[in-house]
């Protein structure tokens, strides 16, 4: 008590003062409690900052010989100014710091003694000092005037950085530092605000840890000043800076342009040091799907606890990451984070826009040009909506906030002019204790909503509130006690509210639904389960939907929860129910949805895959668009759409601009990525194909579909034992017929023959892999029993590389007429 | 002459002439008091005045015209003026100016008549204290200042604002010491922040 009040009142005459202040280490060291409070204190010194930096520019308008014009910003250890040298007559920028307080000289005379060192260190990559000087109670120090935003600024505003930038702004870094290093100097302060993107394109290592000198004991919390957070390991044991200890701050500052977040993140110093000693860090690396997969392992030597395992020089950091570095120049992308991919991977420029281009450029449909307007939207702000956490006794109840979550955000992107990121993206954050700013980078979007549910029997008590991620300023907040039987009342509410806050003109709200309070629990707790994708799941959703509209006949929600549910049950890879049963069940479940909300999206998503069943493209393709328009942040319309129906009509390009455009409100969805994967698949761009789907199945190694698509993959780019590998630790070693492909490309021809045999009654696997063996007879002779009896499938299967042997044969053009397909 | 009533060794440096004084006889209808005073507190005010201005509303309106303006009519007044302590007319005189902007704002409307929407730079509506902590923080750091006790701001006035020395602020806050008035300045901060975050809440 007695210590925090006496710190409260140090920061108070330091601010009072003019003294520096390392606020991200006192917002860290102090305790919960005390935060507000001292960001108000923050929030004064930058105003007793202004104020002084107003006076310093009336009163003062030279220092020495250098004529202040207006101030620029504040470093961590005092004001920056424009300001003109009259005797080089040149622009430069002017940091000056006051020297009046107890420890002025000595500070005065580290700081000069700092400059005149970083003189000698000539390099583009790092700011050049021109000059250090004390004038009166001043220090001055000139140095080249850099327009740009630092590293910092740059994340702070939700603009993630390109694979490419990152890898070259690193690069450029490691040059700085590498001639800090031998000019036998350290930098010890190497931070993301303290690396300038200049805007003729140069990455500057900025702020030499000025005034670091004069730090007290080594270990002691004044000599750490910066941010602990980039601080080597061994500096926290009170070991001295040492080149591995700047390089693993290089990593750090790395880990953060990737993820926007740090390896090992903690409350205080002492928290830290816990941290470290348990070696606790995350790796968040592996997430950013669009950056090359080997950016993780050298991110990971660079951060490596042990110093001697870490890169010996920068230089050699700098060699490794430009094994990394695209060959090709890079044109920005709309699409921040998804076409990047392909650029990095394959170094390929792209033409225009985010789309790589198949093969020759061909116009497109208008109808999908305005399909894609909607889809990305991009005027509105965007915002997520994190799962609410459930504060219920019964763990059961799980199930239901999570279903009231998704309401939120479907009914928010249904009702207004907004970007809303999709379930899928913003789930992957439930029940982790994600730092709100990190958590909003990733998503990209610069405000969140987060709250609490607690459901007691036929009660439930929720707690919304609407904050802005970067200062967690609440704009909105909302407490609601209701019957579960108004759930959608306290939805509409809840959404009336938010678009208000942001000031967002609505669209009329979703259909009100009067539901039975029992049965939309269990609707809720459905869709949470189809959202699990797979047999069981959807198996059990189906049970519980069959409830809910034996109930309430007119809920048409669960209508079109049944035809979603019955879709993935029905998916071959799936092999739950047979296509033909579940189609017909879907059909029924999706006209009874359309019937009776035709402005419900998930039901025109539903009509859109029956269409594609039926074979009858357009209608498909319109209610898919028309799903798209209505709610634009439902990303499953988009793989659904991709893979249903533009997938069958060749229309790949069409796919993956769709799909570029879903990863807008759905960055971190794998199943986007996994259709995206499947795209390149299809068209033989298997090693993009392989790449991604290693790093989706490295996300989630449960997903099996990823599994044999990579497996096939690899197999079609000639890589058959690690295709026969990864099938063997498959369940049942993968399907047989896709197995049987890889044996005729490993020469196991008898293998595969004898699959052909075990699976004759099997017509899909048989076409397959008769395809595969060159017995066209039996392949086309398989492949009409397949329409026969499972026509749905067909359509797809006509697309796969495995049946690429056929497609000369006068008969596969028949069996394509006969789907309707070009 | 020193002022008698506090240790004259604190204040050999400033003016020996007070305020205080100057006040005094200011009000008993001295010219050259008055004058003196005006001197005193008018480069201060036109250097505080500029960051609360608008880049658009300082070129519309001479801010240093304004703040002369709002000083010339304000020490017409002084004769009903009670000073408790020297601090207070820091403060008065704050006060006057700051109200006389928003009234030009007021007039002026918010954006300039004269200028396209779509050429109005948003940083140039904004004032350059605005832009530095942003709009809603000067709001509650207003309200805050409002509702601290008259020492406690006249405190944060003459130090954080107007950027007094602590000797000078021992002089304006009826201080026996500079460390006393520094203790001073350093409390009443902590008690605006409190006001700022109970704001918030």
């Amino acid at each position: 008590m007695d210590a925090s009040e006496r710190s409260v009142g140090d920061l108070a005459r330091a601010i009072l003062d003019g003294a520096p202040v390392d606020w991200p280490e006192v917002e860290s060291s102090a305790h919960e409690s005390e935060r507000p409070l001292i960001e108000q204190l923050r929030t004064l010194a930058t105003l007793v900052e202004f104020h002084r930096a107003q006076r310093a520019g009336a009163e003062t308008g030279t220092w020495g010989h250098l004529r202040i014009l207006e101030p620029i910003g504040r470093g961590a250890f005092g004001r920056v100014y424009r300001a003109w040298d009259t005797r080089l007559d040149r622009e430069v920028a002017l940091k000056l710091l006051p020297a009046g307080s107890d420890t002025g000289d000595a500070r005065a005379s580290a700081i000069i003694h700092e400059g005149r060192l970083l003189a000698r260190v000539r390099h583009p990559n790092i700011v050049t000092i021109y000059g250090a000087e004390c004038i009166g109670d001043t220090v001055g120090l000139w140095m080249e005037r850099i327009d740009g935003e630092t590293v910092e600024e740059r994340l702070a505003r939700g603009s993630s950085l390109k694979p490419s930038e990152t890898i070259e702004i690193g690069i450029q870094i490691c040059h700085a530092l590498s001639a800090v290093h031998k000019a036998g100097l350290l930098h010890r302060d190497i931070k993301a605000q303290n690396v300038m993107l200049a805007t003729d394109g140069r990455a500057v290592l900025m702020d030499f840890g000025t005034g670091r000198e004069l730090g007290g004991a080594s270990g002691s919390a004044s000599s750490l000043a910066g941010t602990p957070l980039y601080l080597a390991p061994e500096l926290l044991r009170g070991v001295d800076a040492t080149v591995q200890s700047d390089i693993y701050s290089l990593g750090v500052l790395l880990y953060r342009m990737v993820t926007g977040t740090y390896p090992v993140h903690a409350r205080s110093l002492a928290d830290l040091r816990l941290a470290h000693e348990r070696l606790a860090r995350a790796d968040h690396v592996e997430r950013r799907l669009d950056m090359p997969r080997r950016l993780g392992r050298i991110v990971g030597r660079t951060i490596d606890p042990r110093p001697e395992r870490r890169y010996e020089s920068a230089d050699a950091l700098a060699a490794a990451l430009n094994t990394l570095a695209p060959r090709a120049p890079v044109i920005p992308l709309k699409y921040g984070l998804s076409a990047a991919v392909l650029l990095v991977v394959i170094g390929v420029a792209l033409a225009e826009g985010p789309l790589r281009r198949y093969r020759e450029p061909r116009s497109i449909e208008p109808t999908f040009t305005q399909t894609l307007a909607v889809a990305t939207h991009a005027n509105g702000p965007a915002i997520a909506v994190l799962p609410l956490k459930n504060l219920s006794a019964d763990p059961g109840s799980d199930d239901f906030v999570d279903g009231f979550t998704e309401e939120i955000i479907n009914s928010l992107a249904s009702s207004g002019n907004l970007q809303v990121r999709s379930r899928a993206s913003s789930f992957a954050f439930k029940n982790q204790a994600n730092d709100l700013a990190d958590v909003a980078r990733q998503l990209n979007v610069s405000v969140v909503i987060e709250g609490t549910v607690r459901r007691s029997g036929q009660r439930f008590q929720v707690d919304a509130r609407l904050v802005q991620a970067s200062s967690r300023l609440t704009l909105w907040n909302e407490s609601v006690d209701a019957d579960v039987g108004d759930v959608f009342g306290v939805r509409d509410r809840i959404a009336r509210g938010i678009i208000s806050a942001l000031g967002v003109t609505p669209a009329p709200a979703r259909r009100h639904y009067e539901a039975n309070a029992q049965a939309y629990g269990l609707y809720l707790t459905a869709r949470a389960l189809v959202s699990r994708r797979g047999v069981p799941s959807a198996q059990k959703a189906v049970e519980y939907l069959q409830q809910v509209t034996a109930v309430d006949p007119a809920f048409a929600p669960a209508y079109a929860g049944l035809a979603d549910a019955y879709a993935y049950m029905s998916l071959p890879s799936y092999q739950g129910m047979p296509v033909s049963k579940a189609h017909v069940l879907m059909r029924t479940a999706a006209l009874k949805a359309l019937e009776l909300d035709s402005d419900l999206a998930e039901a025109h998503a539903a009509m859109g895959v029956v269409y594609a069943r039926d074979l009858d493209w357009a209608s498909s393709e319109r209610h898919f668009q028309q799903a798209i328009a209505l709610n634009p942040s439902l990303s499953q319309v988009y793989t659904s759409y991709s893979f249903f129906t533009l997938r069958p009509l060749h229309k790949f390009e069409d796919a993956e601009r769709l799909l570029n455009g879903a990863l807008q409100s759905d960055p971190l969805s794998l199943d986007v990525w996994r259709e995206i994967a499947e795209v390149h698949f299809t068209v033989g761009r298997y090693d993009e194909a392989i790449d991604l789907l290693q790093r989706v199945r490295a996300v989630d190694p449960q997903l099996v579909d990823a599994g044999v698509v990579l497996a096939r993959a690899l197999a079609c780019r000639g890589r058959v034992e690690e295709a026969l590998a990864l099938y063997g630790s498959l369940p049942s070693e993968g399907p047989p017929h896709y197995r049987a492909y890889a044996y005729i490309k490993a020469g196991r021809r008898p293998d595969a023959e004898k699959l052909a045999i075990e699976n004759a009654q099997y017509p899909y696997r048989a076409a397959i892999i008769y395809a595969a063996l060159g017995d066209r007879d039996r392949a086309f002779e398989a492949l009409d029993r397949t329409a026969d009896r499972e026509p749905q499938r067909v359509p797809l299967l006509l697309t796969w590389p495995e049946m690429a042997p056929l497609r000369d044969d006068p008969r596969f053009t028949v069996i394509r007429k006969r789907f309707g397909l070009p | 002459m020193p002022d008698d009533h506090t240790d004259p060794s604190q204040r050999a440096h400033l003016d020996p002439e007070s305020t205080y004084s100057l006040i005094e006889r200011a009000r008993a209808g001295d010219e050259q008091a008055l004058e003196r005073l005006f001197a005193r507190h008018l480069a201060p005010l036109q250097r505080w005045a500029s960051g609360r201005l608008p880049q658009w509303a300082r070129d519309l309106a001479d801010t240093d015209d304004l703040v002369q303006d709002t000083l010339l009519k304000t020490f017409k007044r002084i004769e009903g003026f009670e000073p408790r302590r020297v601090g207070a007319l820091q403060a008065y005189l704050r006060t006057a100016v700051l109200n006389r902007l928003r009234d030009e704002l007021r007039r002026q409307g918010r954006q300039p008549a004269t200028t396209n929407l779509d050429d109005v730079d948003l940083e140039s509506a904004e004032s350059p204290l605005e832009h530095a902590i942003g709009r809603e923080a000067v709001e509650a750091y207003e309200h805050a200042l409002e509702r601290l006790k008259p020492e406690d701001r006249e405190a944060i006035i003459a130090r954080v604002e107007l950027g007094y020395s602590y000797e000078e602020l021992a002089v304006m806050l009826d201080k026996p010491t500079a460390d006393a008035a520094r203790k001073a300045a350093e409390r009443a901060l902590v008690r605006l922040a409190e006001e700022m975050k109970r704001g918030r809440e």
